[in-house]
């Protein structure tokens, strides 16, 4: 596997606040890579420090677009800023063309792939219009395009699903995974991690600046030891004895039906065979806890407070 | 640096700002205006000297009317002569507008040489028609008394201009001074024009949050050069337009034939002009980065707007005294050096050495402006919601900010 973004030992400090503290990984090329953590964790600066845009205070970046480990070029990376920002007075297509030639794309070019593009994201009849006329949704789509539009070989995405609506978002994943077939490496920051752990081949996950979790997705969640347990039984049944078994803590519980936690020794098959026997089951999940979970879950564990935003997205992170 | 990257931003500035309604408002609206003001001054000057007019005159010393009337015979001022006992008539006459005013000629006045002329209105313009013809009366009637003869009364009376001359025995050059003082006023209004539409461009894509996808393209350093090549582009054609039209118009007023501009009168100038215009205009893009808001400019580095037009307060004081200690000393202070070396070249010959000098402080300038404002650019722009303060405008200068 060949690496096609390295980062080492990475740190940025403002003030007296460690925004990127000594952070340290790779990412495959053809990858898609998810750089996760709540609002305020430090992705954003370290990105910027990754395009070079911010200079880091300690720490290296080295990038591998032909096979030898080098210093950035831009004309061959791709950047959707989070503080998304074109020309408002200025037409859509023109947008596109200045910006793909500044990365070195001829207007010609840029113009051909830029209306293919529009088309394929349903901006077809904007082209010619200022981009102020356009929704911010749509905004968005075009701010996209510029980002891949000169054909990049890694593209980092800096949130790129805020903002958009649950149906752009879906859209937006499948394009991602478009670029990926085309062989394209991104590296993603989200700190809605529902949105991204699907579509991630790894993560890395931070929090105050520092890594929390990194790895493929699968090895997190094996490498995380307790399974979630939702039960669905009859409201008349004694639910009084899951409280007893050792490694297990409930939830939620309500008339038929309860939302537990198991850390202990019994396999997933092992611990479904005793709850069959001790209550008539309706319905049995055992599976590993969602990413975001997982994230809070070893947070607390550091002693790093986590919390989730508990409202509309269960899976947005924030910090205490 | 990549010279590349750097003119494709100006070529796009160029582009962008030449359809901007703010730079062809300024460009367009500028000349029109001057033209106008011009026009309108002169044709309310040049009409009310040749407004007909009726002065009445009681002339006591019963030999000075003729000669007023014969100085005034080829103007549209017509008089009529009337007796002392008339000066009540004449008040009301005046007052109801049949005459423009009366004149007293008196023995008294002519010998003070306060000659009373009464009007309605103070403020009435019409009466400097008069006054060179009642100066001229008056000293051709005392000449006349003291006995002297037409002839000597013309002699005596016949204008005297100091020629000044340089040493060659050439006559001196207003093209000389005009030419240095009419490029300060305008790299001043140009650089004042185009450098706030440069300014507030740079605050728009902090705003608009556009700069940072440019960073992640370019570098800053191209992305400000871009920017001071794109507006000097802009900054020269406004200037041009400006000129074509005052040399137009002032054609029909000067003979342009018997002037001889050589590229020796216009080189200096031009490249104080255009080395001036890029120091105004890094400065410019520089305060520009470090502010949130046009309602900013109001604050401390919004006073950089007002820097070109300093040395302009003193300017009579410079053309005054072009050699004077603290004007040598100013220019060579950079951000006044070209507007205070181009009024010098207007007052006074300045030698080659000092040009040279002042020149190569400004060559110098400019690249630190150019290099220290990149750097206050790189760490401002992504300070997208804030204004910088000038304590940490010092410490981005010292790299100890980041």
């Amino acid at each position: 596997m060949v690496e096609i973004l390295t980062v080492r030992n990475l740190s940025k400090q403002f003030g007296s606040k460690k925004a990127v503290d000594d952070i340290s990984f790779s990412v495959t090329r053809g990858a898609v890579m998810g750089l996760l953590g709540p609002n305020g964790a430090g992705k954003t600066t370290a990105i910027r420090m990754i395009m070079g845009i911010l200079p880091a205070d300690r720490g290296e970046v080295t990038f591998s677009f032909n096979g030898t480990p080098g210093r950035l070029d831009k004309s061959k990376v791709g950047y959707l800023p989070e503080e998304r920002g074109l020309y408002y007075d200025v037409r859509v297509l023109d947008n596109l063309v200045y910006l793909s030639a500044l990365k070195g794309k001829p207007a010609a070019h840029a113009r051909r792939e830029g209306m293919a593009w529009l088309k394929r994201l349903g901006l077809a009849n904007y082209a010619f219009q200022k981009l102020e006329k356009l929704s911010k949704g749509m905004q968005q789509k075009v701010q996209f395009i510029a980002s891949v539009l000169h054909q990049p070989q890694l593209v980092l995405f800096d949130e790129p699903f805020s903002g958009l609506d649950p149906v752009n978002q879906d859209f937006m994943k499948q394009v991602i995974r478009e670029l990926q077939a085309d062989g394209v490496t991104i590296l993603l920051s989200a700190h809605q991690m529902h949105l991204v752990e699907e579509l991630c081949d790894s993560i890395f996950l931070i929090n105050h600046g520092r890594e929390v979790l990194s790895g493929t997705l699968q090895d997190i969640k094996r490498r995380y030891k307790e399974n979630t347990v939702e039960l669905r039984f009859s409201p008349s049944q004694d639910t009084s004895f899951l409280k007893t078994i050792p490694g297990m803590r409930v939830l939620k519980e309500g008339p038929g039906e309860a939302s537990l936690r198991y850390g202990g020794t019994l396999t997933p098959s092992e611990l479904v065979q005793l709850l069959g026997n001790r209550m008539e089951l309706q319905e049995i999940t055992v599976a590993k806890p969602p990413l975001h979970e997982i994230f809070i879950e070893t947070v607390k564990e550091r002693g790093e407070c986590g919390e989730t935003a508990g409202h509309a997205e269960s899976s947005t992170l924030g910090v205490c | 640096m990549r010279l590349q990257d750097t003119l494709k931003v100006a070529r796009w500035e160029f582009v962008k700002n030449i359809k901007s309604p703010t730079f062809l408002a300024l460009t367009l609206a500028m000349p029109i205006l001057m033209v106008i003001g011009g026009l309108v001054g002169y044709l309310g000057t040049a009409s009310a000297q040749k407004e007909a007019q009726q002065v009445a005159v009681i002339d006591e010393t019963g030999a000075l009317y003729p000669i007023l009337k014969d100085y005034l015979s080829t103007s549209p001022v017509t008089t009529i002569a009337f007796a002392a006992a008339d000066r009540d008539r004449l008040s009301d006459e005046v007052r109801a507008g049949t005459y423009a005013g009366y004149l007293h000629i008196t023995q008294e006045a002519v010998l003070t040489g306060n000659v009373p002329y009464y009007v309605k209105d103070t403020r009435d313009q019409r009466a400097v028609a008069l006054s060179e013809a009642v100066r001229y009366s008056v000293t051709r009637y005392r000449l006349l008394q003291a006995g002297l003869s037409p002839d000597q009364v013309r002699l005596v009376t016949a204008p005297v201009v100091l020629q000044v001359r340089s040493l060659a025995g050439e006559a001196a050059s207003w093209v000389e001074m005009l030419v240095p003082y009419a490029v300060t006023l305008i790299l001043v209004l140009a650089a004042i024009f185009s450098g706030q539409v440069l300014m507030y461009g740079v605050m728009k894509e902090k705003r608009n949050r556009i700069v940072e996808i440019l960073l992640s393209s370019i570098s800053s350093l191209d992305l400000l050069l871009g920017k001071l090549l794109g507006f000097a582009a802009l900054g020269l054609i406004q200037v041009t337009i400006w000129m074509a039209v005052g040399l137009a118009v002032a054609a029909r007023f000067i003979d342009f034939g018997r002037l001889s501009l050589s590229a020796a009168d216009l080189a200096p100038a031009v490249l104080f002009f255009v080395g001036g215009y890029l120091l105004f205009a890094s400065l410019y893009a520089a305060a520009g980065a470090t502010m949130k808001d046009a309602e900013e400019t109001s604050q401390a580095q919004g006073l950089v707007l007002i820097i070109p037009m300093i040395p302009l307060f003193t300017a009579s004081a410079i053309i005054m005294a072009p050699n004077a200690f603290w004007v040598r000393v100013l220019s060579f202070v950079p951000p006044f050096t070209p507007v205070t070396v181009l009024l010098r070249m207007a007052a006074t010959t300045l030698p080659w050495w000092e040009i040279a000098a002042a020149f190569a402080v400004m060559v110098l300038s400019v690249a630190f402006f150019i290099i220290a404002g990149a750097r206050i650019f790189d760490r401002s722009i992504l300070q997208y919601d804030r204004t910088i303060s000038l304590r940490e405008i010092g410490r981005m200068l010292r790299r100890e900010y980041s």
